[in-house]
């Protein structure tokens, strides 16, 4: 089958739907970073279209040989994250690496390649249905979890978790098991953040932010004042939106979103939110909701098991994404380095999102006969 | 044949039908999908719920929030400028920028200092080039370690470095507000820079303006620069700017500066830099001459009041950061007028009718007057035989102290105390420009007052004015009116034109006396006191002279020339005082016609002949030499009298 073929039969329902809201990232960018030298706006609309010519190049080879290379990816995405670790740059923790006259965050990239790991890891087998069976996805998903953890970026290290348990679950794994793992998890990651050194300081302020506000009103008062000034400056923003968007006699958007740090990256929400207010939000969770309703219909399509499992992990990448990145800046969640896909800029997080979107397709337009590993007596 | 109970549900069992298996997998899969995506969707309606609540019913309190994140900055607009009546500028303020570099950086929780600038190479070289190379990368780079390596860093971590004070080239200041939102650790500070491009002409009537840190915007300290304070500094701008939970202000690139816009407030002064010049020339051979402790030279319009010059020595030059103004001479220093004041003591004792224009006077060289059982000898200070008998106008040209104490005695106690009080001799001014505390009050020891003293008010002893009030007092003899006028420093503020101060009373009512006066004081030229100073002048000047002993030590004289000229259509008066001058390298003795009249004469001279184009006395035919600069913009009620320029 030629890329040709694969376009044809690709459920284009995704990809219109995600250049729908890069095209709303795109305006959101260009208020967000008004003022500023750097034009934004332009360079992501760069990277969109960098984007949409990585995507026809996953179209290209069927989806299989990607997911029977996945040792040769996921070796290559670990290593580059070893790198980054040595040769990392940023202005907060050491996420990117030069390439050429770019900067890669290759933590974007391992997500992906953590789910053609997952896929391929879980498609035939059936270990999983006990709990000694999520050993060896485990160890796959806490190689690069500890090697972002290290950077440090929290937040892209969070989302590897969801995916490990949507593929599981995906795969048929027992919901008892997910939850007793996911329970001894939590118990062992509060623990771990009283451990000093485990994280950063801005890490646990922002945490103890975030459990100090829903649970303190006193200390809610003085972290608003001083350490969770961000999600404080996000939600001002938002809530000056009202129902249609800031008006000019409040200043306009840009008076109201330019204390709002990171605003043009993970706080782009906060923009969008003043810019458009109530009926804008529900219209942009709607988009999002027809998006991600898209890509799981295709999985529901796909009958064989590592695609289904690709399609799922590409689904869970940005599920959570959207509702992590929407929760900590709304303030139901702490605040973390996740961006919201498609809206938030950032070459590396576009890249990582189109190429997802490639694969998608590529699973959709490509579904193969096969069932199973042994033959099947059709009736 | 049973189905292993491990296998998972995504494949088919082997003993299973197909489509039985197809259908059971189908449904798994699309409860799980289902649920998967119902999850999804609970979370997206939870947020909903959270937008909603901010939103629509939240966002009035976001509203009074932002209103309460404010901080009010109170920003200082750009000093206004200083100039001349003609327009002519005296001080000037300039936006300038200082550029500093942050060495330091941020302290962390864990102790270490987060340093701004990471690669110090790199920022060196763009900040130099930023700077046009100066100073240099190099120079830049090792400042940067040397202070890193040295220190001192503030409790935050802070260590800021002053890398270049005072830039002015609009280039570079454009260049500089870009850079500084884009190069963390380039520092760039607002500020004024206060130019005196006549260095110290008029220094202490202009004064000086400077800040206490170098960074603000500059203060009034002395003079007119603190007279006019409020004015020059302008209405300051509260500008409310966003500052985040910490009360620390944004740093946007929209910020602006509104203090580069000085327009409105320019203060025009009554001072005319070329008379100024004309006295600083005067005074510079007065002390080269007579060496004196100190000098001051007025010259007023006795028009209006204008104080047309007003230089001083020791000078201050408000230019130089270092110099300090001291005492202000003209307002500040309060001395016995000496024999200049005789001709009030005449004039009011015409104009009361207590001596008569012509009434014989016999100039003695001593006096013995008794009043209320108390006696005293006058004596004058003039040695060898008297040069009278003569009338009051021979009495005033040879400053007979006997027959001032005579026209004194004659007014009584209490008419020397109504001139001295119409005189305002222990008053302040109220003249704009001038602070009040820079004007010191004459002084009359009222407590000590003998039953005799007033006889010696009469040649101007036992009271003291400031040199100031005596040249305005003078200007009642260069009036028609013969009334002392009110000094008018400042000639116009934004626009306005300051109205002429008010005038004195009238000293004498007859013209005809008034004439007695005028030739009585143009007597002191043509044949008195200060014949020598004014042989072969150029322009008829009348005057007097005045040759105070201080009572501290021997010799220690205060000397003073008061006149005015033409003589017979006064257009300047003007005052030279000395402070203690020395006797000459030539034996010659300091007397107010030997050490002030002549610079006097230089002023009046230069001023009328060569600056009004007065035609001089000794010229062929009428020569108008160059006049003075252009008046095109100065307010119309500003322009100084123009007739017969």
């Amino acid at each position: 089958m030629t890329i040709a073929d694969r376009l044809r039969k690709a459920p284009w329902s995704v990809p219109i739907l995600a250049v729908a809201l890069t095209a709303v990232g795109v305006t959101t960018i260009a208020t967000a970073a008004e003022g500023h030298p750097v034009e934004y706006a332009w360079m992501q609309v760069r990277w969109a279209f960098v984007g949409a010519a990585a995507a026809l190049l996953v179209l290209a080879p069927a989806y299989l040989r990607i997911v029977a290379a996945w040792p040769v990816l996921y070796a290559l995405g670990t290593s580059l994250l070893v790198v980054v670790l040595f040769k990392g740059t940023g202005q907060s923790a050491g996420r990117w690496i030069g390439v050429g006259g770019f900067r890669m965050q290759p933590s974007e990239f391992m997500k992906l390649l953590l789910v053609v790991a997952l896929a391929a890891t879980l498609r035939y087998s059936r270990e999983h249905r006990r709990l000694r069976g999520f050993a060896r996805p485990m160890v796959l998903v806490l190689v690069p979890f500890l090697l972002v953890v290290r950077q440090p970026d929290l937040g892209t290290a969070v989302l590897f978790v969801p995916l490990f348990f949507a593929l599981l679950y995906a795969a048929g794994a027992r919901g008892t098991h997910l939850a007793g793992v996911a329970l001894a998890g939590v118990v062992a990651a509060v623990g771990l953040a009283f451990v000093p050194g485990v994280l950063k300081d801005y890490q646990r302020d922002r945490l103890f932010a975030f459990v100090a506000e829903h649970t303190d009103a006193k200390a809610a008062s003085a972290l608003k004042q001083s350490q969770s000034h961000q999600l404080h400056q996000g939600l001002t923003s938002i809530g000056l939106g009202g129902w249609t968007g800031v008006s000019d006699d409040d200043g306009g958007v840009v008076e109201a979103t330019r204390d709002v740090p990171e605003r043009h990256s993970d706080f782009i929400f906060p923009v969008f939110a003043a810019r458009f207010g109530f009926l804008g939000v529900t219209g942009l969770l709607l988009l999002y909701a027809a998006f991600l309703g898209a890509v799981l219909s295709t999985a529901g399509r796909v009958r064989e098991p590592s695609g289904r499992f690709l399609v799922v992990g590409v689904f869970a990448l940005f599920a959570v994404q959207v509702v992590v990145n929407l929760g900590m800046t709304v303030g139901l969640l702490p605040v973390v380095g996740v961006p919201l896909p498609f809206m938030t800029y950032g070459g590396s997080s576009l890249l990582t999102s189109f190429l997802a979107i490639g694969l998608v397709m590529n699973v959709g337009a490509d579904p193969p006969i096969e069932l199973g590993r042994v033959g099947i007596d059709d009736d | 044949m049973t189905a292993p109970a491990a296998r998972p549900v995504t494949e088919l069992p082997r003993t299973v039908p197909v489509g039985l298996a197809r259908r059971t997998l189908r449904a798994v899969q699309r409860f799980r999908t289902t649920f998967v995506f119902g999850v999804v969707l609970v979370l997206f309606g939870a947020l909903l719920v959270r937008l909603c609540r901010l939103q629509l019913f939240s966002g009035s309190d976001y509203r009074e929030l932002v209103a309460r994140q404010q901080s009010v900055d109170s920003v200082k607009p750009l000093r206004g400028a200083i100039v001349d009546r003609a327009g002519r500028v005296l001080a000037l303020s300039r936006p300038v920028r200082h550029v500093l570099v942050e060495a330091g950086g941020v302290v962390l929780k864990s102790g270490a200092i987060k340093l701004t600038v990471d690669d110090v190479s790199r920022f060196a070289v763009t900040l130099s080039e930023l700077l046009e190379g100066v100073p240099s990368a190099k120079e830049l780079r090792e400042a940067v370690q040397a202070r890193r390596r040295d220190g001192p860093f503030g409790r935050s971590g802070t260590s800021q470095i002053v890398v270049r004070r005072n830039i002015d080239d609009p280039r570079i200041v454009a260049r500089l507000d870009e850079a500084r939102t884009r190069l963390p650790g380039l520092v760039v500070l607002h500020a004024d820079r206060r130019d005196y491009p006549n260095g110290s002409w008029g220094g202490h009537l202009i004064g000086v303006a400077r800040t206490g840190d170098a960074w603000g915007a500059p203060t009034g300290l002395d003079g007119v620069e603190r007279g006019l304070e409020e004015f020059l500094r302008g209405e300051t701008v509260r500008r409310s700017r966003p500052v985040d939970g910490r009360g620390r202000p944004f740093v946007t690139p929209r910020s602006v500066d509104p203090r580069d816009d000085a327009d409105g407030r320019t203060a025009w002064l009554a001072m005319d830099l070329v008379v100024q010049g004309f006295c600083e020339e005067a005074l510079d051979e007065l002390m080269a001459a007579w060496a004196p402790k100190g000098a001051v030279a007025i010259v007023m319009d006795p028009a209006n009041g204008d104080v047309l010059a007003m230089a001083q020595r020791p000078a201050f030059d408000p230019s130089v950061p270092s110099d300090e103004a001291g005492q202000d001479l003209a307002t500040q220093w309060t001395t016995e007028p000496g024999s200049t004041f005789k001709p009030f003591t005449f004039a009011r004792a015409l104009d009361a009718g207590v001596l008569g224009p012509a009434e014989p006077l016999e100039m003695p060289r001593s006096r013995e007057f008794t009043v209320r059982g108390s006696t005293t000898v006058v004596r004058d200070a003039h040695e060898g035989e008297s040069a009278g008998p003569g009338t009051v106008v021979d009495a005033c040209a040879h400053s007979n102290n006997p027959d001032a104490a005579l026209a004194a005695f004659r007014l009584e106690a209490s008419g020397m105390q109504r001139l001295l009080a119409d005189l305002g001799v222990e008053a302040k001014f109220p003249v704009l420009g001038i602070p009040e505390s820079r004007e010191a009050k004459g002084y009359i020891p009222w407590k000590r007052l003998g039953a005799t003293d007033h006889l010696r008010w009469g040649f101007g002893h036992a009271f003291t004015m400031t040199p100031l009030r005596l040249a305005a007092s003078y200007c009642a003899f260069a009036r028609d009116d013969f009334r002392p006028v009110t000094p008018r420093v400042v000639l116009a503020v934004g626009g306005e034109t300051v109205r002429e101060g008010d005038l004195g009373p009238v000293l004498v009512r007859d013209p005809a006396k008034r004439a007695v006066m005028r030739r009585a004081l143009r007597a002191v030229v043509t044949e008195g006191t200060a014949v020598k100073a004014f042989a072969g002048a150029r322009v008829d000047v009348s005057g007097k002279t005045g040759t105070a002993r201080k009572p501290v030590g021997e010799g220690y004289y205060s000397c003073s020339f008061a006149g005015f000229a033409p003589a017979d259509a006064p257009r300047l008066v003007c005052l030279v005082m000395a402070q203690e001058p020395s006797v000459r390298a030539d034996g010659a003795k300091p007397y107010g016609g030997a050490v002030a009249a002549p610079a006097v004469r230089h002023v009046l001279e230069r001023t009328l002949i060569e600056y009004f184009g007065v035609a001089p006395k000794d010229a062929p035919e009428h020569v108008v030499p160059a006049g003075p600069a252009s008046d095109a913009d100065l307010p119309a009620s500003a322009s100084p009298r123009t007739e017969d320029r």
